[in-house]
């Protein structure tokens, strides 16, 4: 059964200059223990996307669309009916592990302050839980981290106890935002070999926010690809980044230095700059970067469709279609 | 897959990005900086034109003493029988300009030796910057009053007390974005082209410091008024019979059945300082790109 | 000759009151029209190097020779003409401009400065900047914010361009940008190098674009080189187990849904390096010698060279072995 559905969401936030619209009408479905990727560039709508959730937006957004989770519509929620949701079924890790972790606070007391209001234990229970957390992130001597403050971490080992903080209520969805951009290449590896693990072991679901395409194609199960606030492509990594058939997916691919390629090419750099939400143009909003641009694409959105198994795609000319 | 027959791409345009600028317009959607600019233009505009404004002589014993406030004389009369309004009105002529040479003197002192302090650290910094925090240690209006007491009490001399008391905060202010500034990577690309630090200073330093000293002028014009008043109040600024609000103030105390002598110059000095520290605000609003025109801009 | 040489570079300051050595003898040089790559993790002082290597802190020991002369630490007066031809690009490209300057006027701060002489023939102007370095020369009137991170990156190259350097050190000049502007800025690199016979020292925490347009690579643990060479020689075969775990740990985009190699444990502090080899208590093929004597950079021919008791040239045991007690 699907665990969350998310149809037509749209986010618009007013600004001085007028009301900008930063997601324009996006659709995905996150089935339980797949690690769902959110992929795209800065100013893509990514992120604002997936906060919209948990409604954790900017003041002066307003959002419309649904969000079925568990049969309850997310965007509607209000009160302790929402509070409840967002605290205990989905949580959320954020680029810099600080912005969740108390600084004058010990981690055992900020874990199992945690547990003991979603859970109802004793403190000495809430502590035992806690040191079970760390243990699960692989924090290694979790006792005596508990007594230690969140500076006294480096940057991986932070990202491992907001990520212990996160699975304190046992949620079923954890939204990662770019979990491992700050992090070492090394670290990174663990941090996304700690994600496989939940998965596997305790059938969380994740939604992974990251322009990183290595990343995606090591853990994703499913990737939206974003360009100017909507998903122009999807499908499974394996398909999608090795034969991507929407222009913008195959000229971020390019961008990417490739790991195996023996020549000194250049890099093939998309040319132009992304849209400001501001003025993002009419039609596709890739194509004025695009070299496969036709009439139709500048007069009207393509639609997201399907394209063989499992694969969706918003590209009226569909210059990478393989062949009959 | 062949993409030969395909246009080759062309170099794309450089973004026309929206020039953000600051723009006055803003000021006018927030309300208290209307107020401030409303309020601060009017003072001004007072103390140019208090002689034909004023309907009669400030210093003037032309009317019945203790006259209430009717149709005659708006803001009633003193104890000697002048004006009040005229004294009012006059008063704006003594504060305001003595307001904003205390905050230059103060501002070129307190800039010059901040900078000084950071720019050269070490022992000169250790002694400017014990300076201002002796100075610091203080009220404010007690060291401006000894200071007066010493020199003798007159106008002349409440300035340069204040002064004394008001330069450590632009020191502080000064040497702080000296020593940050001195810091960011612009700084060291510009010394790295072969810029001496000197001429670091001048060019890459000092100009993004202007703003938050700007800001900082704006809002002490208030607390210079309300500085100078005190010191008049207290019988240590301006001798009679100068029109100063803060002398005006004290003389109502003695007369307290007579409300008008003194409430009409207490609220010239209420709304004088309400003025300058609303317009100090929202140029603090302006002038920082973080809180105001930054938020939902890019998206993200 | 090499342009820029730094031997046993040591560099090192001060923490709450506790020395940290963040470079620990050093050596690297650098050649005309070649990129050179310095790799490592986060706290492994790669920014220190590149900071002591243009003179803006002083090494705690060790020189470096700038064109056959040593380079004086940068003071408070400007300084000397030759030595602003070793010049430095940061990270932020956003706090690496002046904010309220048009960026022609930044950039013809070094025209302005670096001007007269011999080199005053090469002089170029502003506009001729900035179409070098692919912005439109009109753009010279406009602030730092009207451009986008990749394309402010390339006005403070273009900054750097216009005293004619022979030398630039770049500080993680891509880790700020998506990727296409990632890959703009690096084409740009590599055509500057060939071009104008650039020295280019790139240091970065992203393997694959160093593999990419560096011609040679050094890689940093903690303070020290671990490992040099050709760069597609040594990501073809690591001579270091840390260049080993550092190439397994990038994740590639390729679809295949394999996770990249975690390396155990982390860096340790600088303050307190493990004795012996500093990458022992990380390292997978660890054994006795590791933790006890500290490895020299082992030349091993063809311009590579590796710190690891696994490529002693007389073998990795040295007999008499002695067997210590508590080490794995």
């Amino acid at each position: 059964m699907t665990l969350l559905e998310v149809e037509g969401l749209r986010v618009k936030i007013r600004t001085e200059g007028g009301e900008v619209t930063i997601v324009d009408g996006v659709d995905y479905a996150v089935e339980p223990g797949q690690v769902f990727g959110v992929a795209g560039e800065s100013g893509s709508g990514k992120t604002i996307s997936v906060l919209a959730l948990l409604r954790l937006l900017p003041r002066g957004a307003t959002t419309s669309g649904r969000a079925l989770y568990g049969g309850r519509d997310l965007l509607r929620l209000s009160g302790r009916a929402l509070r409840r949701v967002r605290g205990r079924e989905l949580a959320m890790v954020f680029q810099d592990p600080l912005t969740s972790l108390h600084p004058m606070m010990t981690i055992g007391r900020q874990l199992s302050e945690h547990v003991r209001i979603h859970e109802g234990l004793s403190r000495r229970a809430a502590l035992a839980r806690a040191s079970e957390l760390l243990a699960e992130v692989r924090i290694p001597d979790p006792k005596r981290a508990l007594e230690a403050f969140p500076h006294q971490f480096s940057g991986g080992m932070r990202q491992r106890v907001a990520i212990a903080g996160a699975l304190a209520t046992r949620p079923k969805l954890l939204i990662a935002d770019e979990p491992t951009t700050a992090l070492d290449v090394t670290v990174q590896a663990g941090i996304l070999r700690l994600l496989d693990r939940l998965r596997r072991e305790s059938g969380l679901s994740v939604i992974l926010i990251t322009h990183d395409l290595g990343v995606m194609s090591s853990i994703a199960d499913h990737v939206s690809v974003f360009y100017a606030g909507r998903i122009v492509e999807s499908g499974p990594p394996p398909e999608l980044l090795s034969a991507p058939r929407h222009p913008y997916t195959r000229a971020l691919l390019d961008a990417l230095p490739h790991p195996e390629a023996e020549g000194r090419g250049e890099l093939q750099a998309i040319r132009g700059l992304p849209p400001s939400p501001r003025n993002r143009p009419p039609g596709c909003a890739f194509h004025p970067r695009c070299a496969y641009a036709t009439e139709a694409s500048l007069e009207q959105v393509p639609l997201l469709r399907p394209v063989g198994e499992r694969r969706l795609l918003a590209c009226h000319v569909d210059p990478f279609a393989p062949g009959p | 897959m062949s993409t030969a027959q395909l246009p080759t791409p062309t170099p794309a345009p450089i973004a026309r990005y929206r020039f953000r600028r600051p723009r006055i317009a803003s000021a006018w959607r927030q309300p208290l900086a209307v107020i401030g600019i409303v309020l601060a233009a009017t003072w001004i505009v007072v103390a140019i034109l208090a002689p034909v404004l004023a309907p009669d002589d400030p210093l003037g014993q032309n009317a019945a003493p203790l006259t209430p406030p009717g149709s005659d004389h708006l803001f009633g009369t003193d104890e000697l029988g002048r004006d009040v309004l005229s004294r009012v009105l006059f008063g704006a002529r003594l504060s305001i300009p003595l307001a904003l040479l205390l905050v230059g003197l103060a501002l070129f002192v307190g800039a010059t030796l901040g900078a000084i302090a950071g720019y050269f650290g070490g022992l000169i910094d250790s002694i400017v910057m014990r300076g201002a925090d002796l100075v610091f240690a203080f009220p404010a209006i007690i060291l401006a009053m000894v200071v007066t007491a010493v020199l003798g009490p007159s106008i002349r001399n409440a300035v340069l007390a204040l002064v004394v008391v008001s330069w450590p905060a632009y020191a502080r202010v000064v040497r702080g974005l000296v020593l940050s500034i001195g810091q960011t990577e612009y700084v060291t690309a510009t010394r790295l082209l072969g810029a001496s630090a000197r001429r670091a200073l001048v060019r890459d330093v000092l100009p993004n410091v202007a703003g938050p000293v700007l800001v900082l002028a704006t809002l002490d014009l208030g607390n210079a008024v309300l500085l100078l008043s005190g010191l008049s109040f207290l019988g240590l600024g301006a001798q009679p019979p100068q029109p100063e609000w803060g002398a005006g103030v004290a003389e109502g105390i003695q007369y307290f059945q007579f409300w008008w002598i003194g409430t009409f110059p207490g609220l010239a000095i209420f709304t004088v300082v309400l003025a300058f520290n609303f317009l100090g605000d929202s140029l603090r609003d302006i002038l920082d790109p973080q809180s105001s025109w930054r938020a939902g801009g890019e998206g993200e | 000759m090499s342009l820029l040489e730094v031997h046993d570079l040591e560099v090192a300051y001060r923490r709450q009151g506790v020395e940290v050595r963040a470079v620990v003898g050093a050596s690297l040089s650098l050649e005309r029209g070649k990129i050179a790559g310095l790799v490592g993790e986060s706290g492994c002082g790669k920014s220190s190097l590149a900071r002591a290597v243009v003179g803006l802190v002083e090494p705690a020991a060790g020189e470096i020779v700038f064109d056959g002369t040593a380079l004086s630490p940068l003071g408070r007066g400007a300084r000397p003409r030759h030595e602003t031809r070793l010049q430095m690009v940061f990270q932020n490209p956003y706090s690496s401009l002046n904010p309220r300057r048009t960026i022609g006027s930044q950039i013809g701060d070094g025209l302005r400065l670096g001007g007269g002489g011999e080199r005053g023939a090469r002089r170029r102007s502003v506009g001729e900047l900035l179409e070098q370095v692919g912005l439109p020369s009109s753009a010279a009137g406009r602030f730092p914010h009207q451009f986008s991170g990749g394309q402010r990156q390339r006005v403070a190259i273009a900054r750097a361009l216009s005293v004619d350097p022979s030398v630039i050190v770049l500080d993680e000049p891509l880790s700020s940008l998506d990727a296409s502007a990632q890959a703009q800025v690096a084409n740009l690199l590599v055509g500057l190098a060939r071009e104008l016979d650039l020295a280019l020292l790139l240091i970065s925490h992203d393997l694959a674009i160093v593999r990419h347009i560096a011609d040679r690579v050094f890689v940093m643990y903690l303070g020290q080189i671990v490992e040099e060479g050709p760069t597609r020689e040594v990501w073809a075969a690591p001579q270091h187990p840390y260049t080993e775990a550092l190439i397994a740990a990038i994740p590639h985009a390729d679809g295949s849904g394999t996770l990249p190699e975690a390396l155990p444990g982390e860096v340790p502090d600088p303050a307190s390096p493990p004795p012996g080899c500093r990458f022992h208590p990380r390292c997978p093929h660890v054994f006795d010698r590791c933790p006890t004597e500290v490895p020299p950079l082992y030349e091993l021919g063809a311009g590579r060279a590796s710190a690891c008791f696994l490529r002693d040239p007389l073998g990795p045991v040295r007999e008499p072995t002695t067997i210590h007690e508590g080490v794995r």
